[in-house]
Formats: C-alpha cells, structure tokens, sequence
C-alpha cells in the first residue's frame, strides 16, 4: 500500500568514506609525533582541538560530532562499544547534539576514530576555532509545523564545511543551525549563523539568514541579514559571511572574538552590506548549489516507508493493567510524545533526565537499549536532541504502551519531556576545565527537591538550564530560569536568571541579585515558583507570568526571605582555578 | 637551516628581506628605483588587499607571515590575492605553522612555504596528499566535489 517516505539518515558513499578514513590516518600520524616529541603541546593543541579532543581536568575527552542529531541502531551501539572498552562505560549527550566521552586515553584516540569512521562517524571540527557540527530540529522530517526538511541543507553545510581550507583558523568557534520548521526548536536565534528554510509564495525553497547570535559573556539574539536567500545561494553566501569574519573579527580578546562581537561594533545593516559585497563575487559561482547535487544528497538519506494508520491508542482492557497503570502511561503519552506528519504516528522521547544521573549521560548497557528499543518500534532511527535526550521518530501509535513498558524498565520513560526536571546542564567543573562551578550535583539537588512529578506537571511547561561558566553550554541565558556557576574566592556560587526563552521569541534572561551558595538552590527555585503558582490564571506558563509581572515579586520572595537571605554560606571546597588552556570550547 | 618548499618540492630560498624582498613599509624606496626588476613583498595576514593591488606589476613574490599558527587570516588575503587580485607570481607562506597546515596553505593558492626550522622538508611533501577529495572548492581546485565527479548512493 502507499505511504509516506520519511527520510532517516545520510549514507555516506565512497568519497565521504575516504575522507573521514583519511582523516583518521592524518590524525593518526599527528599523535605519533605528538607522542614522540615532534610536536611540541603548542603545535599539537588545535590540531587535537579540530579533532574534538580536549585535554581536561581528568582526562582527555573525545568530542564525536552526530550531525544535526541524527543516528542510526548500528552507530549507537558502536557509541556504546565505544564506551565500554575506551572509556568508563558511559557517554554524555550535549547541548549540540554530540556525545562525549570523559575518559579516553590519548594514544587510544586513533583507534577510536577507526571505530568511528566504520560506521560512518567522525569527530571532524568538534571543537576548535572552526565551523562546527551543523545542528537541526530533533524534529526534521516529521514536524507538522515543518514546511521544508531542513537535513539535506545541513549535510550540504556539513560537507562543505568539512577541512574548509580558509576557514579552518577562525578568530573563534563558529556554529551554525538550521530550522525548516514555523517553530524553532533548533535555537538558530542564538548561534552564530542561524537559518531558517521555508517556502517562498512561489513555493521555492529559500533561507531566512541570521547572523551573530550567541550566548556566553555578551548574549545576544542575532539580526536578520538576509531575507529569502535562494537555496542554491546558501553555501556561497555563508562562506561570505565568513570570509568577513576571518578578516575582520577580533583576534586581540578571546571574549570578543566571537561574529556577534563583529555583528555587534558595525552594526547588522553595515555588517550586511560587508556580506554582500563579498557574496557579490561568488553569486552564481562554482560554489552555487545545483538542483542535481541536492537531489543527489536527498537520495543519499535512507528513504523509510511509513504507511499512515488509525490512531488506536491502546487502553486497560486487559486486566492486568491496572487504573494507576493506565493513568501513568497517559500522562507519559501526553508529555514524551510528539505529533507526527503521518497519522497513526508519533515521535518518542526517552527522557535522559533521570534522579541519580547527569542529563545526557548514557551508559554502554543504555546505549544498547536504546538501540534496541529503535529497531523494535523506530525502523532502526534516533535522534539526539538539543534538550540531551534521544527521540525515537517514527513509532505506531498501537505500538506505544509497549514501548512505554519497555522504556520504563530501562528508566527512560519519566514522563517530564518539557517539565522542570527536563533540565539541560553542561558537565561542569565535575569534568570540564573551564567550568567555576559544578552543575550535576546542582541538577541533582533540584531533581531531588522536585521530584514528585505530580507537582511537575502541575508547573508545566518550564525550561530550566544550568551553565557551570559563563561559556553557557548549559544555554542558562534562554532557560526559563537559568542557573550559571560563578566562581568567588575559589568558591563556587550560582546565579539566577528569569524570563529567558529560546524558539522564535528567544529572549536573554535577566539576573535576579546576588548569588547563591550551592545548597540555597533548591530554596531559591521553590521561592520562585511559588511566586509562579500564587498569581499564575489558569494555563497561564510560568514564563508567561515571568513576563506579566516582572522579575520583581520574584526578587522579593528569593531576597526577602530570611532564610535565604543570609542563611549558611557554602562550605564547598574551592574548585581549581579554570586554566582556559582550550579558549572555551565546550559543547 | 630552514626549507622552503616551492611548488611541492624543496628548493632554495633567494629572498633576502632588505635586498629583494620589502615590507609595505620600506617597499617605497624599491619602487622609487627606475630598475624594472622584480621584488618581493612580505606582508601580515591582515594586510589590505587593496593596499597591495598597485604594486603587483613590480612584484614576483609575495610573503604572508602567520604571526600564530591560530591567526588564520593569511589563509583569506591568500584567496583574496589570488581570486581577485589574480597574481600568478610566488604566493609564499610564512611564519609559525607545521607540516599540518601545508595542505590548507596549499589549497588556498599558496605555491610556497617557508618550513620552520628542524622540519623536515621531504617528509613535510607528504601533507599535500593528506586528502584525495576535497567537498568544497577554494583556489586550488574552484570546483566542489559535486561538480566534478558523478556521486552515486
């Protein structure tokens, strides 16, 4: 019978075998000098660096990029191989829709990377001062609101920013994520190069192009610069953009050396008119995209056939499941469910939120799981989202309460996809060597102090992010509430930010005071929602009310409250000083 | 003792900064000269290209120092040399980089490289084979890989 084709993942064909193959051997060779003395640690760092791999306070960690999130069974098992014999046994899932591993040891890295590039995997420009892994909308390709799949224009950015010769010593990182969808789930507002595909009233393709977004010490949400660029234009254009900022970004300060520092000092409407003057000689160029290599690049992801089917949500009829039963596999279908282009269809999240583990932390034995549960209800696909958790895209509504069964046993299946739980925190000074403070074991206090998910749901939608430094991994600045690790006298300290948001209305949070020591954290959160459910009108989200009232009831309900006003400081030890040694490359 | 490599082989370095190679600086002094012999120019990454443009009917050289092998702007004045200034004399990189970024310098237009001191020249050759397909093109090669081969699934 007839159906839909739902694009899973890019097959590589012989040319981007060779490459990442010779990439291996490249860095192969690299290490080996490095190891032998040839190399000194000045020479070695960026080359390691655009390699994903970055010397840290424990250990090296191996940074492996999962473009635009979008892994198969067969890669996330190897992931998990991977893992277990060159690693502790776990990975963590990141902000960018990459996992990392904390534990590899330096002269083992080559042969991950063969591991790696046998199923078509790489860890090319994870870090560095370069273009970064491209990342997309956990939901491309089965997003209602999606008016053009964004994934074929992110693996034409992928491999043209692959070893992109000119490009490869940038002033500073540069990240670059691409929506296809009326909402924006992709956080293209924030990032240095922020694309929306969409169709024009002639039904062309063509991208809205923003430049200069970002988050760390200066956050700022970026300018439009070019409006309806024609599909074929995208690749050209951004290596405008970038030829613009290789010449002229600063390269004097590491914290303004970002594009939206650039952005920022001329102006968008200057900056724009830089861009075009540059574009001017490469429009229609040998750069330009041709109909036949997008056609080309489309064939190349693995068409899946998904035959649209009533939408039968299974009930109790059995009588082994009870009413309790019943109630909790709603309400997991109401939160970690998503609609799906194909009626009968629904996309899956595995919650990586769990008590007692670090968002995004997957052991081996879940890896494998996971894998597991995609062959069993998901045609064999994953996707890892920004929000660190691992959607299975493609599940039959009939095939849900089994899958919920299953997931639960595994712990994936709490049902706080959206909630206050679902919090997105970077690794922090636990592992990384920039970081001032620690953000697992503040997630951890949070996840304890609310955990009954009953209250959750009661609170809806709310997002809560937590960043260790000001580099922002954890993206605390557009979190509902945000929470950012400072350091003062080598003790750790947070501070709390309101009324951020990220999609189409992103908006930088605003610092509520002070910070606060570790253990005061939980207080501060349950001052400030009880603040939200006090003068909240009925459905009305947290944020919403954030922004009615404004930050200062919230202000009086933390600082007013003599409890946490000037109650124990933190006795935490001083962590080290941060050495900066990898210029604030996280995540 | 350091190599230069011209061309993808190793060759000896003429320039002498002073003698037959200037900055934008002392270069008005050659110039001033009736000669109509050649030169060199040795010039930072962030040099203008448009400061450069009137000289290059004098020129048969011209040096881009990396000051940090971080600091890629050489690598666009290269591109920007060559692509719009269309200069087909010696584009020569030098400065702190390795072997390993050979392959870039390459691939932006230059044709030679000064190697650091202890590098050894005929193995540093090998870093122009690093890659046998390149996706995106630059000086080197204008076309991208989709415009040259016919890429099957």
């Amino acid at each position: 019978m007839g159906g839909f084709i739902v694009m899973a993942m890019y097959q590589y064909d012989i040319h981007d075998k060779t490459i990442v193959r010779q990439r291996v051997a490249q860095f192969a060779d690299q290490t080996r000098r490095f190891l032998a003395g040839e190399l000194t640690e000045d020479e070695f760092r960026p080359l390691r660096l655009q390699n994903g791999l970055y010397i840290q306070r424990q250990a090296p960690m191996l940074r492996v990029a999962i473009p635009y999130g979008v892994l198969s069974s067969q890669q996330m098992r190897a992931l998990g191989d991977i893992a277990r014999e060159f690693d502790r046994g776990y990975g963590h899932f990141t902000t960018r829709q990459n996992i990392q591993f904390n534990w590899p040891k330096l002269e083992d890295v080559p042969t991950i990377l063969q591991r790696l590039a046998d199923v078509d995997m790489h860890a090319i420009q994870t870090s560095g001062n370069c273009v970064r892994n491209t990342t997309s909308d956990a939901f491309a390709g089965i997003a209602p609101d999606e008016t053009v799949d964004p994934r074929p224009y992110c693996e034409l950015i992928r491999q043209w920013s692959t070893f992109l010769p000119e490009f490869a010593a940038l002033p500073r990182k540069f990240k670059i994520a691409v929506t296809g969808a009326t909402s924006d789930r992709a956080a293209i507002m924030v990032h240095d190069i922020g694309i929306h595909i969409r169709l024009n009233d002639a039904g062309q393709v063509v991208a809205d192009m923003r430049v200069g977004g970002g988050l760390g010490r200066t956050p700022i949400v970026s300018p439009l610069i070019k409006t309806a660029l024609p599909w074929q234009d995208l690749l050209t254009y951004c290596e405008a953009v970038l030829r613009v900022y290789n010449q002229f970004g600063r390269r004097d300060n590491m914290y303004k050396a970002r594009i939206k520092i650039l952005v920022k000092a001329l102006g968008a409407e200057a900056f724009a008119r830089e861009v075009d003057a540059e574009f001017a000689h490469l429009q229609g160029g040998a750069g330009t995209l041709t109909q036949a290599e997008l056609d080309r690049v489309k064939k190349h992801f693995v068409a899946k056939q998904v035959s649209p089917r009533a939408a039968v949500l299974p009930t109790a009829t059995d009588s082994t499941v009870d009413a309790n039963e019943q109630a909790a596999f709603e309400r997991w279908y109401g939160r970690n469910t998503h609609a799906h282009k194909v009626a009968g269809y629904r996309a899956v999240s595995l919650s990586f939120k769990r008590t007692g583990t670090a968002p995004g932390d997957a052991s081996t034995e879940v890896m494998h799981a996971v894998a597991e549960l995609a062959d069993t209800f998901s045609q064999g696909d994953l996707v890892v989202t920004h929000e660190q958790n691992v959607v299975l895209p493609n599940v039959a509504v009939s095939e849900l309460y089994r899958l919920w069964l299953q997931a639960r046993v595994l712990g994936l299946a709490r049902a706080n996809i959206g909630l206050i739980s679902d919090m997105i925190a970077c690794p922090g000074g636990d592992f990384c060597a920039l970081a001032n403070a620690r953000s697992l074991p503040i997630a951890e206090s949070i996840n304890a102090r609310f955990e009954d998910i009953d209250f959750q749901t009661d609170l809806g939608d709310l997002t809560l992010n937590i960043s260790g430094c000001i580099n922002s991994c954890g993206h605390h600045h557009i979190g509902n509430i945000g929470i950012l690790g400072v350091d003062k006298n080598d003790e750790e300290f947070y501070q709390v930010t309101l009324g951020g948001r990220g999609g189409n209305d992103s908006k930088i949070g605003t610092v509520i005071g002070p910070s606060f020591a570790a253990e005061q954290v939980p207080d501060v959160l349950a001052a400030v929602l009880n603040v939200y459910t006090a003068n909240r009108h009925e459905d009305e989200l947290f944020i919403d009310v954030v922004d009615r009232l404004g930050i200062t009831p919230f202000k009086a309900a933390v600082y007013d409250k003599p409890k946490v006003e000037s109650s124990v400081l933190a006795t935490t030890p001083p962590t080290q000083a941060s050495e900066h040694e990898e210029l604030g490359c996280y995540a | 003792m350091r190599n230069l490599i011209l061309n993808q082989t190793v060759a000896k370095d003429t320039a002498v900064l002073g003698e037959n190679l200037f900055t934008l600086s002392t270069i008005q002094e050659a110039s001033a000269s009736e000669s109509t012999q050649l030169f060199g120019l040795l010039v930072d990454g962030d040099a203008d290209v448009n400061a450069i443009a009137p000289l290059l009917p004098r020129l048969n050289l011209i040096a881009v120092e990396f000051p940090k092998v971080v600091d890629g702007r050489g690598y666009s004045l290269a591109y920007l040399i060559r692509n719009r200034l269309k200069f087909t004399g010696e584009l020569r990189a030098v400065g702190d980089f390795t072997r390993d970024q050979l392959f870039y310098l390459q691939r932006t237009g230059f044709n030679a490289m000064t190697l650091r001191s202890g590098e050894d020249a005929q193995a540093a050759l090998a870093a122009f084979d690093t890659f046998t397909v390149c996706y995106q093109g630059s000086t080197d090669e204008p076309a991208p890989l989709f415009a040259k081969v016919v890429r099957h699934a």
